[in-house]
């Protein structure tokens, strides 16, 4: 079909004003903060609900034309750079909050709704519950975080955002329409439970089996008393021994990390960042709540008792500084306060619009040899030294994420970041860790060192929901 | 006031996190030109990559979506009070110097731009009148020719309040209100110019340029102490903008901030009470791009029998009308619905009275209001205190 049919047929289903192809918008879709090669798409349509994805998905299997979805493109891995073109499906029309359920203590949501607006909605109208946020940007999708496997404020207890979902209802690449969880059996969207769980089947892929149209996920009390403190230990080796004491205390909200570099960068710090000798080298912080003073006094004692050991064994560290007492004298730690929360020092850094990273979770029994090889590789190609880190999910596991704001206008820099961050992907995947919202050229790697079984599965799941390929092609490897 | 030049180290620190999208912390809309079109191109960070686009030679002002998007745009500055990267307060130079390039070559401006600019340059007003009717309002008011009598204020009227009938009682109430707190003020009258805001806000740096230089040396030349606009619009041209052009000695007061100085001194005496609920809209000219938000807002608490309620989004937060920036004159359809929402904003405070200070947002919300049928009634300030000053 001609390339005009194709743009009226969009223009039928989803409306003429919701259909674009002019130079600027595709430009504006073809690229994002990364490093990962621009590509343009060919049209951009913005839907208005699950019928019209559908009715694109059945033109673009007719077609075999490329879909790429997308809400705020902020994944930091290219995810959303259309490498085959075709059509990118922007879902911020769909962004109706559709129930939140106070009693079974869940939001039911369109992929359109943004951290910000559930937080918004939430504070005023259910002030009684909360959701899990990530250090992202405020308007990024919940439910993109959710299937991306995010990792959050509330992680260490509850685990990484896809751990939130309860049901999902989603257009497959056919065009039909599936719900998922206990939403296809009972229509109320509290568990996945006790059911064969098909919401795999769309968790971590990228958008490349399906399009989620809805998503219910789980809210959490708000408790009444809420305390954040940082702890400045001076090597890495402490924090992340600290870090694995702390969670086996069991009473933490939040255990989480960030190096030395980022406390730098928060102060307005551009160009070349160095350690100053006797300076702490990680900057640890944790959240813990309670329902009474008592029980949040009995928490605190837990934390200065586990402190006191380390500082009894010998370990250097500051603290632990409660988070009011360090924004009367240093009023740039907000950023680290609330979330969401933007982190303008971070994205602002290299001074040129250009942020990548490699992601990754592993087990926290080798947090610190990844951390101190992975510092070295970003200062041998000039990068500060800049990861952060939490606990997952009890302690399970743990992410470590090295970040990398760098000067996009410069191509030798760009070149240089490219090589920086294979080298970190693969030093990750020596040390047992696996890059998550991972780049099509991580996901290569990936499924180089996979078991083959892994990978034959991978493939016919693929082929069977999506045997045209049609959905976000060239993205893990397919 | 910026070149396309001087753009380039700020529009690549944009990094399209989205946090101008919204507005922070409560996380309503923010930005009337995304709201309204939704697609990437129409925010403030597909502003920021297309002018990077252009300077990379990715794309071009001729390119298709170019110009529509930089024009789709009432540059109400909300970007810039949400922004968190150091280039926020150039967003809405960014856009202004887009614009000034496009029209250097010749991509620009939009085709229902144009006859305003014609306007201009033939009648000093974007309104299509002759300069005679500059005074129509004033005639029987007794007020000083300034060019002829020497006064210590000029009332800077502004092409819309003097040239719009709807919009007389503008001009009138702050010439009754000037009078009965004796303060010794005059007019312009034909010789009044247009301050030019039209023409910087749709990219025509010439003429511009022309008109700024001419106004500052007939506002320098008359030789007030102070002069006083009604129009949010003048007030952030003369009073901000024109400074890359040249100096204006008086000090430049908008009405509201004026007429407060003349109500803490006791010189407005209210015989009447309103007896109303009001609520107060900012205009982007007078409060975010202007800075003046306090001075209505004390007015309006003050008065007497007023009960005073804000709306959601207000001060760097408000919500624009979506007249600004040409929008009104472009896209008269999309500038009604905008400031359909604001009225809506409004309604939900239970308001009778909707209160600004700007005559091209009461333009807008009286269209608002008639096409809504909403039961809310637009006052410009200097109306409703004219209105409490009468026996
Ligand atoms: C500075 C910064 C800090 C960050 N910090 C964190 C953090 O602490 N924790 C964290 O988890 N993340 C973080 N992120 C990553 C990211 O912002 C989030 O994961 C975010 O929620 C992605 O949302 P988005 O709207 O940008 O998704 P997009 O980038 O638009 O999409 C992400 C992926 O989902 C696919 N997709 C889109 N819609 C659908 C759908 N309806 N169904 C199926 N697939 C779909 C897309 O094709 C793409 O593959 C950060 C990002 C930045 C820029
Ligand atoms: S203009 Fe500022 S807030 Fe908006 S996307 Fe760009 S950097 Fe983010
Ligand atoms: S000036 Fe106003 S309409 Fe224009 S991009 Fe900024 S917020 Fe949006």
């Amino acid at each position: 079909m001609e390339k005009e049919e194709i743009k009226k047929r969009l223009e039928e289903i989803a409306g003429k004003e919701w259909v674009r192809d002019d130079a600027a918008t595709l430009f504006l879709y073809s690229r994002d903060m990364t490093e990962n090669e621009p590509h343009a798409p060919d049209w951009v349509v913005m839907p208005e609900n699950p019928g019209e994805i559908q009715a694109v998905m059945r033109l673009a299997n007719e077609t075999l034309t490329p879909v790429t979805p997308y809400v705020s493109g902020a994944n930091v891995g290219g995810l959303t750079i259309p490498v085959k073109g075709g059509i990118i499906l922007d879902l911020k029309r769909m962004n109706r909050i559709l129930e939140i359920n106070e009693s079974d203590m869940y939001a039911l949501v369109e992929p359109g709704v943004t951290f910000g607006h559930l937080r918004a909605d939430l504070d005023r109208n259910h002030p009684k519950l909360i959701y899990t946020y990530p250090m992202a940007p405020p308007f990024t999708s919940v439910t993109c975080n959710a299937l991306l496997d995010g990792l959050c404020n509330l992680s260490h207890p509850h685990g990484a955002t896809s751990d939130w979902i309860n049901s999902l209802e989603v257009v497959l690449p056919s065009g039909e329409l599936a719900r998922i969880g206990s939403a296809a059996i009972s229509g109320r969207w509290v568990s996945r439970v006790p059911l064969p769980d098909l919401a795999g089947l769309f968790i971590g892929w990228q958008g490349l089996t399906g399009i989620v149209t809805k998503i219910a996920v789980q809210l959490c009390p708000k408790p009444a008393f809420l305390k954040r403190a940082f702890i400045l230990p001076y090597s890495y080796s402490t924090a992340y021994e600290m870090m694995r004491e702390l969670s086996w205390t069991r009473v933490l909200d939040d255990i989480a990390g960030l190096s030395w570099v980022a406390g730098k960068m928060m102060y307005g710090r551009h160009g070349p960042i160095t350690r100053d000798p006797g300076e702490p080298g990680f900057i640890l912080f944790v959240e813990y709540s309670a329902n009474t003073r008592s029980e949040l006094w009995s928490k605190t004692m837990i934390l200065n008792n586990l402190l006191k050991d380390f500082e009894r064994k010998g370990k250097t560290f500051e603290g632990p500084l409660d988070i009011n007492a360090i924004l009367r004298f240093f009023p740039e730690y907000a950023k680290l306060a609330n979330f969401p929360t933007t982190l303008d020092f971070l994205l602002d850094y290299a001074e040129s619009g250009g942020f990548s990273w490699v992601g990754s979770y592993g087990p926290t029994s080798n947090w610190t040899s990844p951390t101190e090889k992975g510092s070295a590789i970003m200062e041998k190609y000039g990068f500060p030294p800049l990861f952060n880190c939490r606990s997952m999910k009890g302690g399970h596991y743990g992410s470590l994420r090295f970040l990398i704001p760098f000067d996009k206008r410069d191509p030798e820099v760009t070149k240089k970041l490219r090589i920086c961050l294979e080298e970190i992907c693969d030093l990750l995947l020596d040390e047992g860790f696996i890059p998550y919202k991972a780049p099509n050229w991580a996901a290569k790697k990936i499924i180089s060192r996979a078991d083959p079984g892994w990978v034959n599965l991978l493939k016919t799941v693929k082929n069977a929901l999506d045997p045209n390929g049609i959905l976000n092609p060239g993205h893990w490897g397919f | 006031m910026m070149e396309f030049d001087d753009i380039r180290n700020w529009v690549v620190r944009c990094v399209r996190c989205g946090t101008c999208k919204y507005t922070n912390e409560t996380y309503l809309p923010s930005c009337p030109a995304g709201e309204r079109f939704r697609f990437e191109p129409f925010y403030a960070s597909g502003k920021n990559f297309i002018a990077r686009g252009i300077i990379e030679g990715a794309l071009k002002f001729s390119d298709p979506g170019v110009v529509e998007a930089i024009y789709s745009c009432p540059t109400c500055g909300n970007c810039q009070s949400q922004c968190p990267l150091p280039h926020h307060e150039h967003l809405v130079d960014i856009y202004e110097a887009m614009r000034a390039r496009a029209v250097e070559e010749g991509a620009g401006p939009l085709p229902a731009h144009k006859p305003l600019l014609a306007s201009l340059r033939q009648y000093d007003n974007p309104w299509m009148q002759p300069r005679a009717s500059k005074v129509r309002w004033a005639k029987e008011l007794g007020i000083k020719d300034i060019s002829k009598e020497k006064a210590r204020v000029l009332y800077f009227v502004g092409c819309t309040a003097a040239l719009d009938p709807t919009l007389r009682n503008i001009p009138t109430a702050t010439a009754t209100l000037l009078k009965s707190a004796g303060v010794d003020f005059g007019i312009l009258g034909e010789a009044e110019i247009c301050c030019a805001s039209t023409t910087l806000r749709i990219g025509d740096r010439k003429l511009f340029k022309n008109l700024a230089e001419r106004n500052i040396e007939l506002l320098n030349r008359i030789k007030v102490e102070t002069i006083v606009t009604s129009c949010a619009g003048c007030f952030k041209t003369l009073k901000h903008d024109y400074k890359s052009i040249g100096k204006i000695k008086p000090q430049i007061l908008h009405s509201s901030e004026f007429i407060y100085r003349l109500f803490l001194g006791g010189k407005l005496k209210f015989k009447k009470e309103a007896n109303q609920v009001v609520t107060y809209h900012d205009p982007c000219h007078l409060g975010r791009l202007g800075g003046v938000f306090d001075p209505p807002r004390r007015i309006l608490r003050y008065l007497p029998g007023i009960t005073f309620r804000e709306m959601d989004r207000i001060r760097e937060n408000a919500y624009c009308c979506g007249a600004g920036g040409g929008v009104r004159t472009a896209f008269p359809d999309w500038a009604t619905d905008n400031v359909g929402t604001r009225i809506e904003e409004a309604e939900k405070t239970g308001a009778r009275l909707l209160v600004s200070t700007c005559p091209f947002c009461a333009q807008n919300f009286m269209t608002g209001i008639e096409k809504k049928g909403s039961s809310l009634e637009y006052v410009d300030l200097v109306d409703l205190l004219n209105r409490l000053i009468r026996e």
